[in-house]
């Protein structure tokens, strides 16, 4: 049985816009698993969907329909309606921007420290110690557990978030745009620290971002996201050259370290305008306005995901 | 003389109160007519600082900013503002990274057009020539529908949309140099890429030289004929292209180079540390403290051009 | 927002300072009233009615012959501890409900904003005049009705401020790490608005200050013969051409305090400003 499974999950929100208001898919029939130890990478450019998703799986939101069940359990009991999160210590997460995901007035200790307060029954001195380790093992000196979250630089601060997400012992993180507020050589750094822990502690991530390199990098399969919809699938990272999805390519082909690589450049992209994919009634592929494939058929029916080999699923009526 | 901009010496100081910090600290470029400048760094290296500073943009009670800076052949005075207005909109013309708020979001797109080709100084034209203009443009730029574009209002169109259209803008009054600091950051991957293709192909039509402020190093590799490396307000390496992206010598730009993926899963070679704070700057060699090749000399070295020949300078101590 | 980087801003000018120093003193001269006092407020002594400022009297005595200068340190207590009151209380009622509006949204926000909207409709001076003289006249019916319209403010601004803070990742995180929902009120929302609030109290404090001595004056308030720095005002406005000392010094008073409050109060709001930056 897989770690995390989430089931045709579907996410719709209430949109207000000049005056009219409709509801807007934010996530479309999702279904995909993680495994025990293995990283999945998730996809997509802005607005398609990918941090609602990471917000769904660690229980921050609940679903509209469908669910995201954690070693079968679901995480979203019908029956439950309070705020308390079922897995918190099982499920972590770790956000994009650190400086937004400390509270100001927190020194490093006390930021590490929240979980360990509040999902454990440590001893105070239990947790200085937790503490300590936890500091060691992103590799911010224990010296520094006393500065203010705003003194940090960001990739120390996101060393510490780090930190804190390990801090309740958790099985899987959620790692939302870890890295797109750092600078490149700090990346690596994270890049290489996030590797080092996985492997340490048997751990599972949901990697989402938008940067192909880093995804390819650390990930075991891979989870490709349009307009809410999953688009293309891989269960095995071998077959990530092999990906073919119309979006997969284009965005591969906009990568210029892919393409200096692999020798292939974008289609053309003829078309710019927002069709209002993901609008709810909206019946066609949320890709067709974009797509050089574009056949009248995508237009009114969704393609529905189909395995073209083992481990390798499409979602689109050109690939058969 | 095919060198369309030299600056020589540009020197960028903060005043904070009594205190002085050098922020960009004696750089000298040159950009060639019709070919494109590459600066790339992290953050805090001076890059931005660079642009604004030889506009003569910043502003005077925060910084001192002194160096020469020569525009076809005839020395500018940076710090008269009036003068640098004149050139700034019509010579020389800046995109900057975030679209959104380059435009007031009161007046219609076709209305920010009229104003920018209208600059005093510059020859009136009529309202239809500026649509023509305009639409011509917007046209090249892949917009659908030009005419509706220059009706609405910024806050109507997407990021990737006022992106292009900013490019428009620019290009409106057929700048000779185009400078664009960090003008795909915000976007998304597959627009990044269309913005850079239509860039390359005015220039070859317009034949503009254009100066190109970037973190990211994809774009630079798509671009640029000529690159600079930028390290805490100095310039560290410099040269073509080709030497640059194929065989780069100095230790942070091969570091940095290095910090990138690439689309392997072998473990990244990363540099320890992260770009020092303005304020912690050393004296000697900036980098020494994360360079994996420091010896004793570096610390009394005063980073400065050394060549190792006419087209590739580094400024290391090893190359003395 | 980080409170003691606040504080480092906001006492860098030498006007804050100076203004404080003077807000403190006063506060002080209250406090100790009964040891600095030289005579009883209330101890009358007709035959020195309208007498001069001399060494027994620093202010003089007003037209019952009662000390100007002890009456005016009493009054600093009436004055400013029923301003005080009133406004931390309206601090509390508006600050608790804007961030459970704030922080719960939906529908709690929407009716506790209503409300707020509803209660801007009516005109302060009318409710005030309208309530006090439906339950009576007294500094305790002021300060009730005085209420009803003054939490607005606070509970609009932490409202829009806990709202912007809710979203921000760091309640995420701290919902992730187990926090209840006060806790994360508690130790995160609330702590991190505190600097904003504190600006807003101050000012709101000057408008109180000039409210509870307005309506002393207008004989709402404080009763005679207890000594209200408005209520002074009221007293010594018959006397005003021959003896314009008793308006004088309590004027003088309210003119200091308000004035030192408001500027205090707007170099924090650039201390806020400044930070944001």
């Amino acid at each position: 049985m897989a770690l995390l499974e989430i089931n045709h999950v579907k996410k719709t929100y209430k949109v207000r816009k000049f005056g009219h208001s409709y509801r807007l898919l934010a996530v479309n029939d999702v279904s995909f698993s993680v495994e025990k130890g293995k990283c999945v990478g998730l996809v997509g450019e802005s607005g398609c969907g990918k941090s609602t998703l990471g917000r769904l799986i660690t229980g921050l939101e609940r679903p509209t329909e469908g669910e995201v069940c954690f070693t079968g359990t679901p995480i979203h009991p019908r029956d439950q309606h309070s705020k308390k999160l079922k897995f918190a210590r099982d499920i972590q997460m770790v956000f994009q921007d650190s400086y937004d995901a400390v509270n100001p007035r927190f020194t490093a200790s006390q930021i590490i420290e929240e979980p360990l307060k509040n999902l454990t029954q440590m001893s105070a001195i239990q947790r200085k110690e937790k503490v300590e380790q936890l500091l060691g093992q992103v590799g911010i000196p224990v010296g520094e557990k006393d500065k203010y979250a705003l003194e940090f630089s960001g990739g120390q601060l996101q060393r510490v978030c780090i930190a804190r997400a390990l801090a309740s012992g958790p099985q899987m993180l959620v790692l939302d745009e870890p890295l797109s507020s750092l600078d490149v050589s700090v990346q690596a750094q994270i890049l290489n620290l996030l590797h080092d822990i996985k492997e340490e502690l048997d751990l599972s991530y949901l990697l989402i971002s938008h940067d192909l390199e880093a995804i390819y990098y650390l990930a075991d399969a891979v989870v490709v996201m349009y307009g809410g919809q999953v688009m293309e699938q891989i269960d095995d990272i071998g077959f990530f050259n092999d990906m073919m999805h119309p979006y997969t390519r284009m965005l591969l082909s906009s990568t210029p370290a892919y393409q200096k690589k692999n020798k292939d450049d974008a289609q053309a992209e003829m078309i710019w305008m927002d069709l209002g994919v993901q609008k709810e009634g909206y019946q066609g592929c949320p890709y067709y306005g974009r797509c050089h494939l574009a056949v009248p058929e995508c237009e009114n029916n969704r393609p529905q995901m189909k395995e073209i080999r083992p481990g390798h699923h499409v979602a689109c009526h050109q690939i058969k | 003389m095919d060198n369309i901009l030299e600056v020589h010496n540009l020197q960028v100081i903060l005043k904070r109160g009594k205190q002085k910090i050098t922020a960009v600290d004696q750089i000298s470029f040159s950009l060639k007519r019709g070919k494109t400048l590459g600066i790339i760094g992290e953050s805090g290296s001076g890059k931005s600082l660079t642009c604004m500073g030889m506009l003569g943009l910043l502003d005077r009670k925060l910084w001192d900013v002194s160096g020469e800076v020569v525009f076809e052949g005839k020395p500018l005075s940076i710090q008269n503002r009036k003068a640098m207005a004149k050139i700034c909109g019509n010579k020389m013309t800046l995109i900057m990274q975030n679209p959104m708020s380059a435009f007031n979001p009161v007046i219609t797109i076709g209305k920010h057009f009229y104003e920018s080709v209208n600059k005093p100084g510059s020859e009136k034209k009529t309202k239809e020539e500026v649509t023509e203009i305009a639409t011509d443009l917007l046209t090249k730029m892949r917009i659908r529908d030009p005419q509706a574009v220059l009706h609405s209002y910024a806050f109507q169109l997407s990021g990737g949309m006022l992106q292009r259209i900013m490019i428009a803008l620019a290009l409106a009054v057929q700048p000779d140099i185009l400078i664009a600091d960090e003008p795909t950051t915000a976007l998304d991957l597959s627009v990044q890429h269309e913005i850079i293709k239509i860039l390359q192909k005015l220039q070859e039509q317009y034949g503009m030289a254009i100066l190109i402020v970037s973190h990211d190093l994809g774009v630079i590799r798509h671009l640029a004929d000529d690159v600079s490396v930028m390290y805490a307000g100095n310039m560290v390496e410099q040269g073509s292209a080709e030497i640059i992206l194929k065989d780069p010598q100095h230790p942070y730009t091969r570091g940095l180079f290095a910090s990138r993926p690439a689309f392997s899963k072998e473990r990244l070679i990363m540099m320890e540390g992260q770009p020092p704070a303005l304020e912690e700057r050393l004296e000697g060699c900036r980098f020494y403290p994360r360079c994996k090749e420091r010896c004793e000399d570096c610390l009394a070295y005063h980073p400065g051009a050394s060549c190792k020949d006419e087209i590739h300078q580094i400024s290391c101590v090893k190359y003395l | 927002m980080n409170v003691k980087v606040f504080f480092k801003k906001l006492f860098k000018r030498k006007m804050t300072i100076f203004f404080t120093a003077i807000v403190v003193v006063i506060i002080l001269a209250g406090v100790f009233a009964p040891i600095l006092a030289p005579h009883d407020p209330l101890e009358q002594n007709l035959e020195l009615k309208f007498s001069m400022p001399s060494r027994e009297y620093p202010m003089g005595t007003d037209n019952l012959g009662r000390c100007i200068f002890s009456r005016v340190l009493y009054a600093t207590r009436t004055t400013l501890g029923f301003s005080l009151l009133c406004t931390f209380l309206a601090a509390a009622i508006g600050i608790a409900l804007g961030i459970i509006a704030g922080y719960k949204g939906g529908v709690v926000d929407m009716v506790i904003m209503r409300i707020c909207d509803v209660l801007y409709a009516f005109p302060a001076l009318v409710l005030v005049m309208a309530i006090v003289g439906f339950i009576g006249v007294g500094i305790t019916n002021v300060i009730i009705a005085m209420l009803i319209l003054q939490w607005l403010w606070y509970a609009r601004v932490s409202r829009n401020l806990a709202a912007s803070e809710s979203v921000r990742s760091y309640v995420a995180a701290a919902r992730l790490c187990g926090a209840s929902d006060k806790k994360i009120i508690f130790s995160h929302i609330l702590p991190n608005i505190i600097p904003n609030m504190l600006a807003i109290f101050t000012v709101d404090f000057g408008h109180t200050i000039m409210s509870i001595s307005g309506y002393s004056f207008l004989g709402l308030g404080v009763q005679a013969p207890d000594p209200e720095w408005g209520a002074m005002i009221s007293e010594g406005r018959n006397f005003i051409n021959t003896d314009p000392w008793l308006m004088f010094w309590p004027g003088i008073m309210i003119l200091l305090v308000v004035v030192a409050v408001n500027i205090i109060g707007d170099n924090m709001r650039d201390a806020l400003d400044s930070q944001s930056v």
